[in-house]
């Protein structure tokens, strides 16, 4: 899904009258030049559209920055990055990088928390370009580049009446995301929980640089591990090939504002209430801090929760009638605010929840759990403690889906994350400390973690547990046969 | 005449790279111009080819067409010019029975005024002599009230001659399932690479705004190109500064978060003189339109700040109107009048621009505006 719009325009104009001028202006200006004659660089630069960066070029550093979308910068540096243009590009550079001894890693939107994808030397393969969207609508069919975003994704396929079970934020790439599970948005209805359900194919750029199809028909195996393997593929995805969906004609929303002491009121009602909800209501708690209140302030002053629902409805009507059990519950009286009969389209979501996913100073961590209320009590007794000016806990209620064989294999019936955000440096040890003490506690009442949203960093020892044995294990066994001589890392921490 | 073939052929391109035509054509796909829009046209035709269309080639291909490929007709079955849809058939027709397995990929699409032009690669294998070659190539389309009535194919014809003379030196496998060793691509003559620090923090931008910074306007992201340097700077730090981007300014607000995360002042600085930099479409033609009746009065008074075509003026640090989407324009001419854009006292030029917006007597004058000064 290749779209070198840059060099192969640049190119096309050098094969043009107005050639001269524009390669004389660019050879001119700073960040222009000929890669290193005889060096790695240079030997892959010539044969690639897209661009090779080393650790001796001027720039390294902000490419490096860059390759990371939050503002903390994980403190690692690959030996090369190499942003691809076509699909050609990829093939090339692991071609190289085989050859040459240097163990890969892909990024994308780079919006892994843990940075998962920046490692000490090596070669990081940024995708992002490769980008575009076709849809088949009668087919309800898209193939999608890897570089597209979850909004953009959802935006085109509105055009065409269609739908597709992207992230909750809209400028997550949809390749990290799909790769690792994909917690989005309506899955309960649409992709038996996790949205890599709704991925019929791959185009995967394998450890010797083939580009083979992967589907349930062709490479069953390899379809098997890159539905839910993550960071820890071994093969660069370049296209995706998605089922999707009739496009729900309103997304009918209410969001009720509670006191932090009815914790265990609304707990009881996402325990207890939305489970009897049609699959296709999504209902999302969140506890966080109003934003004029001081940091030290008693908790139930500086803390409120959010139940925000969901309908994705086909009128107004239906919404109505999805939201109503919800709503005729004696908890929905003590709101302390309320937005109801919310007329919702992917845009106002996306919109509305931009501020949600701060481009900050940010980390997290994750479980999946069947035991929400035992979770989120363990959950009160430390939120008073976090260091983080900003912490955000979420509760997603994710359907009993029984998920389909594939390496994502763990789900609950609740998803539990949480985000912390901070300000400054000082801020950063001693949450990512309070981060890593919570989750440790919370194995307890945990089915393992998501992938995608895990601390990596802060517990690589706890990365098998977002699989379940059997699919870590067959994992492992499948990388040995489709990576023998280890081109691609595995996961943090591991290889 | 051979169509069930050309249909299974250009049906493989389909299942093989039909990501990569679109992909491509971001823009032309996205936006919602004419029918008759020339890089739509375009467009359809690549997607007719996608889906072995044979109706819809008819359609889009006048009667007095003239498809040309430049190599040696002698030699290459397919070479030379042909005319009209029946040319076309046996131009179709000619390559079905020589070559197989092809594969085009398209990067771009380049349009001035009525023609197109498409830089991408081809790859086929020649029947006779099992040689698989892929040669870089440039469509040029020239169209005429929605119809194709020119296509030139300027390709590297030697690769292409030396493969149907069994030469394996051209020989690249097949790709996709081929092995590794014969997938080896050709090298790209680069000797210039833009490895700047302006690319690099581009990087964050793309996913809206598209690899070549034309926008995407589905994600409401406009077009960046043709804008000055320092023009992109101001507007970069209203977001990095709390002048521009309110929470609800639905469509503005993500760009707060993008623009606070670029590195420093020299960060804006590079990636604004990337941006501007960058090849950029044709302007809208502003100076051919007729001013509409509605807006007769009002035009006069943008042209002092805009200029006369929309042009923009550097040294007044005013945008250029018609490198702009008409969606933009209007959107953001609301945004003007509704206090979403222009509500800081220290951005003075937005101040001055909502000051004139809240004058615009309503939505008709506004789309008439946005339809005269902005990009199709």
């Amino acid at each position: 899904m290749s779209k070198p719009t840059l060099w192969s325009r640049r190119r096309f104009l050098k094969a043009s009258t107005v050639s001269v001028p524009v390669a004389v202006t660019l050879a001119g200006t700073a960040g222009f030049s000929a890669p290193l004659a005889g060096s790695a660089a240079a030997d892959l630069q010539q044969r690639i559209a897209g661009t090779v960066v080393v650790k001796d070029d001027d720039h390294y550093e902000t490419w490096r920055q860059a390759m990371i979308w939050q503002r903390a910068k994980a403190d690692r540096r690959p030996g090369m990055i190499v942003q691809v243009e076509r699909i050609e590009d990829a093939q090339e550079a692991v071609r190289f990088a085989a050859a040459t001894g240097m163990q890969v890693t892909t990024r994308c939107g780079g919006h892994s928390m843990a940075a998962c994808f920046l490692r000490n030397g090596g070669m990081l393969i940024d995708v992002s370009r490769l980008d575009g969207i076709v849809v088949d609508k009668a087919a309800k069919q898209a193939v999608v580049g890897p570089g597209v975003f979850c909004r953009g994704l959802a935006e085109r396929l509105a055009r065409d009446d269609l739908a597709f079970p992207g992230a909750h934020c809209g400028t997550v790439p949809i390749s990290g995301f799909l790769l690792g599970g994909g917690v989005g948005l309506n899955t309960n209805a649409w992709s038996r929980g996790m949205s890599v359900f709704a991925v019929e194919a791959l185009d995967i750029v394998t450890a010797d640089g083939r580009l083979v199809r992967a589907s349930e028909r062709e490479n069953a195996d390899l379809f098997w591990a890159a539905r839910g393997g993550g960071p820890g593929l071994f093969g660069v995805v370049v296209r995706f090939h998605l089922q999707c969906f009739d496009a729900p004609k309103v997304i009918w929303g209410a969001t009720y504002t509670f006191a932090f002491p009815e914790l265990d009121e609304v707990m009881r009602v996402m325990d207890k209430v939305v489970p009897q909800l049609d699959k296709d209501v999504e209902v999302l708690l969140s506890i966080a801090a109003l934003p004029n209140v001081a940091e030290d302030a008693p908790i139930e002053q500086r803390q409120r929760i959010y139940l925000d629902a969901n309908a994705f409805a086909v009128s107004e009507a239906e919404g109505r009638r999805k939201l109503a059990l919800l709503q005729r519950d004696p908890l929905i009286g003590r709101a302390l605010d309320r937005v109801e009969n919310r007329a919702g389209s992917f845009d106002r979501y996306y919109s509305e929840n931009e501020a949600a996913f701060p481009q900050g100073y940010w980390m997290g961590d994750s479980i999946w759990t069947d035991r929400p209320m035992e979770a989120i009590a363990i959950l009160k007794r430390h939120i008073p403690d976090c260091p983080a000016p900003r912490g955000t806990p979420l509760l997603l209620y994710m359907g009993t889906n029984t998920l389909p064989d594939a390496a994502c294999s763990r789900i609950g019936r609740f998803y539990l994350a949480y985000y912390l955000e901070w300000d400054e440096p000082n801020q950063e040890r001693p949450s990512r400390t309070y981060c890593r003490t919570l989750f440790k506690e919370l194995k307890a009442v945990a089915k393992g973690s998501y992938i995608n949203e895990m601390d990596q960093e802060g517990r690589p020892e706890d990365i098998h547990d977002c699989y379940s044995p059997e699919a870590w294990a067959r994992l492992a066994k499948l990388r040995k046969k489709w990576d023998p001589a280890g081109v691609f890392h595995g996961f943090y921490g591991q290889s | 005449m051979k169509m069930p073939s050309l249909k299974a052929g250009f049906l493989t391109i389909l299942l093989l790279f039909s990501g990569i035509a679109a992909a491509a054509v971001g823009q032309a796909l996205t936006a919602p111009g004419k029918t008759d829009d020339p890089a739509r046209v375009v467009h359809q035709l690549y997607e007719a080819f996608g889906s072995g269309d044979m109706a819809a080639l008819e359609r889009l291909i006048a009667p007095d067409a003239t498809w040309t490929y430049h190599g040696p007709a002698s030699k290459l079955p397919f070479g030379g010019t042909r005319y009209g849809p029946a040319g076309v058939a046996d131009f179709f027709a000619k390559v079905d029975e020589t070559l197989e397995h092809p594969v085009a990929t398209q990067f771009d699409y380049i349009v001035t005024g009525d023609r197109v032009a498409v830089p991408g690669t081809e790859e086929s294998t020649v029947r006779a002599t099992g040689i698989r070659y892929k040669a870089d190539c440039v469509h040029v389309f020239k169209i005429r009230n929605g119809k194709i009535v020119s296509f030139e194919e300027f390709i590297d014809s030697g690769k292409v001659l030396l493969a149907f003379q069994g030469d394996k030196s051209v020989d690249v496998g097949r790709t996709g399932q081929a092995s590794p060793q014969t997938l080896a691509a050709p090298p790209v003559p680069q000797p210039i690479v833009d490895r700047s620090a302006g690319k690099a923090i581009f990087t964050t931008c793309l996913g809206c705004h598209g690899n070549n910074g034309w926008g995407l306007n589905y994600v409401y992201a406009p077009n960046l190109t043709g804008q000055e340097r320092d023009y992109l700077i101001r507007q970069l730090n209203n977001f990095r500064d709390g002048k521009r981007g309110k929470v609800d300014d639905s469509h503005g607000f993500p760009m707060v978060g993008r623009a606070t995360a670029i590195p420093g002042a020299d960060g804006v600085k590079a990636v604004a003189a990337y941006i501007a930099g960058l090849p950029k479409p044709a302007a809208a033609p502003v100076a051919s339109r007729p001013v509409p009746p509605t807006i007769s009065g009002i035009v006069p008074i943008c042209a002092t700040c805009h200029g006369t075509a929309g042009e923009g003026k550097t040294d007044m640090q005013v945008p250029a109107l018609n490198r702009l989407d008409r969606h933009y324009i209007a959107q953001q001419l609301v945004n003007f009048r509704t206090g979403k854009r222009g509500y800081h006292a220290e951005d003075g030029p937005g101040a001055l621009m909502a000051a004139s917006a809240k004058d615009l007597p309503g939505p008709d004058v506004i789309n008439a505006l946005a339809n005269y000064y902005g990009r199709d």
